[in-house]
């Protein structure tokens, strides 16, 4: 597996920097999710995968030292040159619930655009996408990024239950629902419902790329189904991490190289968090 | 104007503000978000004879007000070091300082002997200190005979540049070890490094770290690394005229007058610029903003002047 792997990362994404936003709504989606518009007065090229960390204030007395990532959900850019950005995010600790408890026209600072991002190939008209709870987050940016692109886009969203499911109505047209308790769309798991729509429509192998943002047990599922036919499957990959910058080197994950011994670490936030499931070592 | 220079050992420095080292790779990652030529120094990630991968995944994690780091000394090795990274700090326009480690006192000597001659470098920093590796690094800086020994063989392989001593917090007696950095040679100290510390999860009842234990961080310390700031000066540094790095949970400004009433000279910020890298610049502003509100033109008329009465 040569190192040219995320090859996608261009020049242009090296801009980026440290930015104050403000909120222009943060809603409620489900009872554990949360869609957050942050308005910028400009912000560099982004892209699917990429993410932003942002430096969460205190809950309850618990103030978080380190920024927290987040991935985008949505970008839009207006004539005046204005960027609104989406974070679709649900609350596990202080921060997030900081971040819940957040009035329209807050303040917000952040770091990005970080990270690789997904590619979009020239070579494949079709693309499937597999987003499973926080994950479908990055799904939904891709799915809009694909379709303007002029790709023919299978979308899979995937949640334990009906009421942890985090889109919006109008985004469940773009989706193939699953629920492990068959409260919402299909009984089941995402990657399965995935899995069944290859069996019936047989997309040409080298014609397809999968894209995938979840779990990571569900993430190595849609690698096993993808990798043995060949189909090109890119996952967004997720490690605790100080800095998203490069510098702490604690989001290390494990590829695959030609030398001895026959891996090596790489960091999730930099050259990542889009990586070829062919490249990881799964421990 | 105030005069924020200082002198670390005949090195001049702009201002005191500094990367800790492992924090700040080495220049190209932060370039983006701080400008690195308003530093006074810049300290490199740890450089070893060889490339090491560093420890398994999980490396970092969080506490209430620091971090545990348990990395593993995870760097490219001194060829790639010199071809691919000492360009770019060239670049950078302010003094550099390696920070090296080894398994090896011949290890440490073998790449001192290689930066001895690189324009660049301005200085090395012996890593006597690193918490998370199993051999090397901390074992030679808890043993006041040993840190001795280290620094003494560092000395003669650092013939052109200063030798900075980091001393590990985790000694029953930093004064007496900083003591034996000092006689057998050592230029300057840096201190402290991270406290040994574990993270325990509470469901798998396993430390949560792979490397099991880690260095702590972050503001956590700060208070401790004042205190052994000042221990060192007071008991050391000050009468053998060895300036002292301090470093230790540094975030803001005020925090950076501590350090200097404690009788630091320089100061080097690491966790805090995960969350802001501009930090380094901004404390360095926040300095001179306090030196003008007391009265001071210069940051050396500060450092050490702690009143213990």
């Amino acid at each position: 597996m040569s190192p040219t792997q995320n090859a996608w990362r261009t020049a242009e994404l090296r801009a980026r920097g440290i930015f104050t936003g403000r909120v222009l709504s943060n809603d409620s989606l489900c009872p554990e999710h949360y869609r957050i518009r942050i308005g910028l007065e400009s912000f560099p090229p982004t892209r699917p995968g990429q993410f932003i960390n942002i430096r969460c204030g205190g809950y309850r007395g618990r103030v978080p030292l380190l920024r927290r990532p987040f991935s985008l959900a949505g970008r839009r850019d207006a004539s005046d040159g204005s960027v609104e950005l989406d974070i679709l995010y649900r609350v596990v600790g202080a921060g997030t619930a900081w971040l819940a408890g957040l009035e329209t026209d807050a303040q917000i600072d952040l770091i990005g655009p970080l990270g690789n991002g997904f590619a979009i190939r020239e070579d494949k008209p079709q693309a499937a996408l597999v987003g499973g709870g926080t994950g479908i987050g990055p799904m939904i940016y891709l799915a809009e990024a694909l379709a303007a692109a002029g790709r023919a886009v299978a979308a899979f969203a995937g949640a334990r239950t009906a009421s942890t499911m985090p889109l919006i109505e109008k985004q469940k047209e773009t989706f193939a629902i699953t629920t492990d308790d068959g409260s919402m769309g299909h009984a089941g798991m995402v990657h399965e419902a995935f899995s069944r729509w290859l069996d019936n429509e047989k997309p040409r192998p080298a014609e397809l790329v999968v894209y995938a943002c979840g779990p990571e047990a569900m993430m190595k599922a849609v690698a096993d189904i993808c990798t043995p036919d060949g189909i090109e499957c890119q996952l967004a990959m997720e490690r605790h991490m100080a800095c998203g910058m490069g510098t702490c080197q604690g989001c290390a994950i494990k590829v695959k190289t030609d030398e001895p011994p026959g891996w090596m670490f790489k960091l999730v936030c930099k050259d990542g968090p889009v990586f070829d499931a062919e490249e990881l070592v799964w421990e | 104007m105030i005069d924020l220079s200082v002198d670390i050992a005949g090195v001049k420095l702009a201002n005191p503000l500094m990367t800790a080292s492992g924090t700040c790779g080495y220049a190209d990652e932060y370039a983006d978000f701080v400008d690195l030529s308003g530093l006074g120094a810049f300290v490199t990630k740890s450089i070893t004879p060889k490339p090491r991968a560093g420890n398994d995944y999980p490396r970092i994690v969080e506490t209430r007000a620091g971090l545990l780091n348990a990395i593993g000394l995870a760097n490219i090795g001194l060829e790639a070091f010199l071809a691919e990274k000492v360009p770019l700090l060239e670049r950078l326009g302010v003094p550099v300082f390696v920070n090296v480690a080894g398994a090896s006192i011949a290890e440490y000597t073998a790449v001192i002997e290689r930066l001895d001659d690189v324009d660049v470098v301005s200085g090395v920093e012996l890593n006597i200190s690193c918490p998370n590796v199993a051999e090397g690094g901390i074992q030679f800086g808890t043993d006041p005979g040993q840190v001795a020994k280290i620094t003494s063989s560092a000395r003669q392989a650092c013939r052109n540049k200063i030798l900075i001593v980091k001393l590990s917090p985790n000694v029953t007696d930093i004064a007496e070890v900083a003591r034996a950095a000092v006689d057998a040679g050592a230029d300057a100290l840096s201190l402290v490094n991270t406290f040994s510390a574990m993270v325990i999860d509470i469901e798998t009842r396993r430390p949560v770290l792979a490397n099991r234990t880690g260095g702590l961080s972050g503001p956590a310390i700060r208070p401790i690394a004042v205190y052994m700031v000042h221990r060192v000066w007071s008991e050391v540094a000050r009468d053998a005229s060895v300036p002292i790095i301090g470093m230790g949970g540094l975030q803001f400004a005020r925090d950076a007058i501590e350090f200097l009433l404690a009788g630091a000279t320089g100061l080097a910020v690491g966790t805090a610029t995960f969350v802001n890298p501009a930090c380094l610049t901004e404390i360095r502003d926040g300095i001179a903003e306090y030196l003008e509100a007391h009265g001071h033109s210069s940051v050396k008329e500060i450092i050490g002047t702690l009143q213990m009465d």
